[in-house]
C-alpha cells in the first residue's frame, strides 16, 4: 500500500486532523502550537439542530469562537428558496438508491471475502481468490463513485450554487460571520449533513484559513467518506462507502473513534478493510494528530494504521 | 496470572492458612476459569450452600468442607458469558443466614437488597452503562399527579435528556418501575451515554412507580386508564413530546412488562413501541397455573391476549434471561407477535431475572425501538 499522504495543492493553508475532542479536547494546544491567538470560526453543522450547542468548544480554548451557523443559515435559505431543498431531497433519494445497490453488491462479496480469509491458511487457492474478490469490490466502489458523481453534477447544474442568488446570499452570510477569524474548526457529527452544507455553501473554496478538523469533520475532508461500526447492534459489519469527501487530503483514510467503532482484534475485518481501500487506513483516537504545515509537509502523532494482514501498527507519513 | 484449579485450592487449604492465603492473593473469588466457577467460604459453620436463581439447576447447592478445616468449596460448570447472582447460606447451630459472599466485591443491588455476582469468561459489564465524568447529562424533574383511576396521588419523575430543546418535539419513553431502573439498572447513565453518542435520539422518559405493584401491574385496567387517560395528557401538556403513537414507547420489566403489554392492549393505537424485559407473561393452554394467586389476573389477561392479539403496538423488543423460569413464556410470545405481522426483536442472555440483565439489554432495545442513524455520526 503506497504511503503517500498529501494535502491537496489547491489548499495552501495548514491543515490538522484530530480524533474525537469532546471528552478530552486538545484544541487549545493545537492553536498554541500554530500561534493562532485570534478568533476561530466553528463549523458544527454536523450537529444539526444542536449546531449552537458549542459551549464545550468555547470552554476548551482561550480564543473567541465564532459559530458559522452553516446549518441554521441553510435552513433559512430553504425557507426562502424551497426549490433548493426540494432538489437536494430528490438528489438524496437517487443517491440512496445507488448506495443501496453498492451495499447489496459489497455485502455479498464481503461475505465471500470473509470465507476466503478463513481459508487462507488451509486452501492453496484462497489467497488468489481473495485478491480477485477484493479487486471486484474495488471495481464496484469505483463504479459507484462514478455514478454518484454523475448524479451530484446533474443536481449541481440544477441548483447552480455558484450563481443562484439565494445560495450566494447564504454563502455571504456565512463568510461574513467568519471574516475576522484566523482559523476554522470543523467538528464532527452527522458526516452526510456536514458534507451537504459544506458543498452547498462552497465554504472551503472561499475561506483561506488554517483548518483544524476532528472526528467526523476530519472524515469529511478526505477523498472519500466511509461509514463503519463493528459494534452497533442491528446493523451490518461491512463498511459503507458513502460518497466523495471534500478532497483536502489524499492517500489516507481516517477512522476516528477507532477504539470504540472498530474491532481492533479482529484481523479478518481489519485486513479486509485495508485491502478494500486503495489508501492507508489511519486510526484516530483522542490523542491523534495528523497535520500538514503551510508548506505541505505532513507529520503525525499517536496515529496507527491497519495493514493488509489486519495488524495495527504505528504510522508515520 | 495462573488460575488455580479446585484441586490446587484443596491442596493449598490442607497445607495451611498461609498457603491458601498466598494462592488467593490477587485472585478474584469465585475463581473463574473458562466455564468453571469455584466458590469458597471460610468460617465456622455446620454447612454452607450456594443459593442462586438459575432456573434449571437445584436452587441450593451444598459446598463441601475441605478436610477438617473451616474452608468450604464448590466447583460448578457454568456456561461462558453467563452472569450469575447468588448468596451463601451459612447454617450454624440450627440457624440459617443468607450472606453476600465476603470474598467477592461484585454486588448487584435490587429492591430486596443485593446479591453477589459471578461473571463467567466472556461476560463484560457494558462500557456504555458506566457513569462517565465527561459528556452531557440529562436532568430530572419530579411532580405529583392526582389520579382518579388509581384513587391516589402519584409522584412522577421525568428524565429530560442531554440536547433537550423546549422548541423541539421529543420521543417519549414511559417506563414502569422507573426509579428502580435508575437505581439498579443505571438508567440515567445509560441514557446519558447513548444519547450523547447519538445512538438513541434525545428521549423524554417518564418514570412510573407503583404503590401496590403486583395489583397495579398485574394487567389492571385502572392502571392502563391512569397511564393513557391521565398521565399521557399531562406529559403532553408539560413537555414538547410527539403527540402520536409513532413517538411513544411503553416499557418495563417482569410485572412491568405485563403492565406495558396490558396497557397497550387495552388502548390500541396509543403506543407504537413496546420494550418488554423478562415479562411475567404467564399463560395456560389448559388447566390452572401454578404460579400463585398474584398471577391470576396476569394469566387471565395473557390467555385473552393469546386468543385475540389485537393491535397493542407495531414494534416489540423483548428480552429474557435463559436462566429465568419465564424464558418459556417469553419465547412463546415471539411467534404469536410475529404471526400477527408485528416487528419483533427478541434477545436472550445467559442471565437471570434481575436488574443488571435488564440494564445490559437496554442499548439493544432502545436502538431497535428508536433507530437513529448512529452509523452516520462521528463525534
Amino acid at each position: 500500500m503506497p504511503n503517500s499522504c498529501e494535502r491537496n495543492p489547491k489548499f495552501q493553508q495548514p491543515l490538522v486532523l484530530l480524533g474525537q475532542q469532546r471528552e478530552i479536547p486538545r484544541l487549545q494546544a493545537v492553536l498554541e502550537q500554530r500561534g493562532i491567538s485570534g478568533p476561530v470560526g466553528l463549523v458544527s453543522a454536523g450537529w444539526e439542530e444542536d449546531e449552537d450547542d458549542d459551549q464545550w468548544v468555547r470552554d476548551a480554548v482561550d480564543n473567541p469562537v465564532v459559530n458559522s451557523h452553516l446549518y441554521a443559515l441553510a435552513d433559512d435559505l430553504f425557507q426562502r428558496d424551497p426549490e433548493v431543498i426540494q432538489l437536494l431531497r430528490e438528489r438524496q433519494d437517487r443517491l440512496r438508491e445507488l448506495r443501496e445497490i453498492n451495499e447489496l453488491q459489497t455485502e455479498h462479496l464481503g461475505t465471500v471475502a470473509r470465507e476466503l480469509w478463513r481459508r487462507l491458511e488451509t486452501h492453496v487457492g484462497a489467497a488468489t481468490s481473495l485478491r480477485q474478490t477484493m479487486e471486484q469490490i474495488q471495481e464496484i466502489d469505483r463504479s459507484y463513485l462514478e455514478s454518484i458523481s454523475v448524479v451530484i453534477a446533474e443536481y449541481d447544474h440544477r441548483i447552480a450554487p455558484k450563481e443562484r442568488p439565494s445560495v450566494l446570499e447564504y454563502r455571504a452570510r456565512v463568510l461574513e460571520r467568519l471574516q475576522e477569524c484566523q482559523a476554522l474548526f470543523i467538528a464532527g457529527g452527522h458526516v452526510g449533513v456536514l458534507l451537504n452544507r459544506l458543498n452547498l455553501c462552497r465554504l472551503l473554496q472561499h475561506v483561506q484559513l488554517p483548518i483544524i478538523a476532528w472526528s467526523g469533520g476530519a472524515m469529511a475532508l478526505g477523498e472519500c467518506v466511509y461509514f463503519y461500526d463493528h459494534f452497533l447492534p442491528h446493523t451490518k459489519r461491512e463498511i459503507e462507502l458513502s460518497r466523495r469527501g471534500m478532497g483536502l487530503f489524499t492517500g489516507v483514510q481516517v477512522f476516528p473513534r477507532a477504539n470504540q467503532r472498530l474491532s481492533l482484534h479482529d484481523s479478518c475485518e481489519l485486513g479486509l478493510l485495508a485491502r478494500r481501500l486503495k489508501c492507508q487506513c489511519l486510526l484516530l483516537d483522542e490523542r491523534s494528530e495528523i497535520g500538514w504545515s503551510a508548506d505541505g509537509h505532513p507529520y503525525a502523532n499517536h496515529v496507527r494504521y491497519v495493514d493488509e494482514n489486519g495488524e495495527v501498527q504505528e504510522w508515520k507519513p | 496470572m495462573m488460575v488455580p484449579t479446585p484441586e490446587d485450592l484443596r491442596a493449598a487449604i490442607e497445607s495451611g492458612d498461609a498457603t491458601i492465603a498466598m494462592l488467593l492473593q490477587n485472585q478474584r473469588v469465585p475463581i473463574v476459569s473458562d466455564s468453571r466457577a469455584t466458590f469458597l467460604y471460610h468460617g465456622q459453620a455446620d454447612s454452607v450452600a450456594l443459593q442462586h436463581w438459575v432456573y434449571g439447576l437445584p436452587s441450593r447447592i451444598e459446598l463441601q468442607r475441605v478436610a477438617r478445616t473451616r474452608w468450604w468449596i464448590l466447583s460448578l460448570d457454568l456456561p461462558r458469558r453467563s452472569r450469575i447472582e447468588y448468596k451463601l447460606v451459612v447454617r450454624r447451630h440450627g440457624h440459617e443466614e443468607w450472606l453476600l459472599d465476603p470474598r467477592n466485591d461484585r454486588i448487584a443491588h435490587d429492591p430486596f437488597g443485593g446479591n453477589s455476582v459471578v461473571h463467567m469468561t466472556g461476560y463484560e459489564e457494558p462500557e456504555w452503562s458506566l457513569p462517565h465524568t465527561t459528556g452531557n447529562r440529562g436532568t430530572f424533574e419530579t411532580w405529583t399527579l392526582p389520579s382518579r383511576a388509581l384513587q391516589s396521588d402519584r409522584e412522577i419523575r421525568v428524565y429530560l435528556p442531554p440536547r433537550y430543546r423546549p422548541n423541539r418535539r421529543h420521543r417519549l419513553l414511559l417506563l414502569h418501575d422507573g426509579d428502580d431502573y435508575v437505581r439498579y439498572s443505571r438508567l440515567a447513565a445509560v441514557l446519558d451515554n447513548l444519547i450523547t453518542r447519538w445512538e438513541v435520539p434525545p428521549l423524554v422518559v417518564g418514570l412510573l412507580n407503583p404503590q401496590d405493584r403486583l395489583t397495579e401491574y398485574g394487567a389492571d385496567r385502572r392502571h392502563a386508564t391512569f397511564v393513557v387517560e391521565e398521565l399521557l395528557p399531562e406529559l403532553e401538556k408539560r413537555y414538547p413530546i410527539i403527540r402520536e403513537p409513532s413517538g411513544r414507547c411503553l416499557g418495563g420489566a417482569s410485572f412491568g412488562g405485563v403492565a406495558s403489554l396490558a396497557t397497550a392492549w387495552y388502548y390500541p393505537n396509543t403506543f407504537d413501541m413496546l420494550l418488554l424485559q423478562s415479562g411475567s407473561f404467564a399463560f395456560t393452554d389448559i388447566g390452572h397455573h401454578t404460579r400463585g394467586p398474584v398471577f391470576d389476573p396476569v394469566v387471565k389477561f395473557m390467555n385473552r391476549l393469546r386468543d385475540s392479539i389485537g393491535k397493542p403496538a407495531k414494534k416489540f423488543y423483548l428480552s429474557c434471561g435463559v436462566y429465568e423460569s419465564l424464558i418459556y413464556e417469553n419465547r412463546s410470545l415471539v411467534p404469536l407477535l410475529q404471526s400477527a405481522g408485528f416487528e419483533v426483536k427478541f434477545e436472550e442472555a445467559r442471565d437471570g431475572h434481575n436488574w443488571e440483565n435488564w440494564r445490559d439489554r437496554l442499548r439493544n432495545g432502545l436502538m431497535w425501538l428508536f433507530p437513529v442513524p448512529a452509523w452516520f455520526y462521528y463525534e
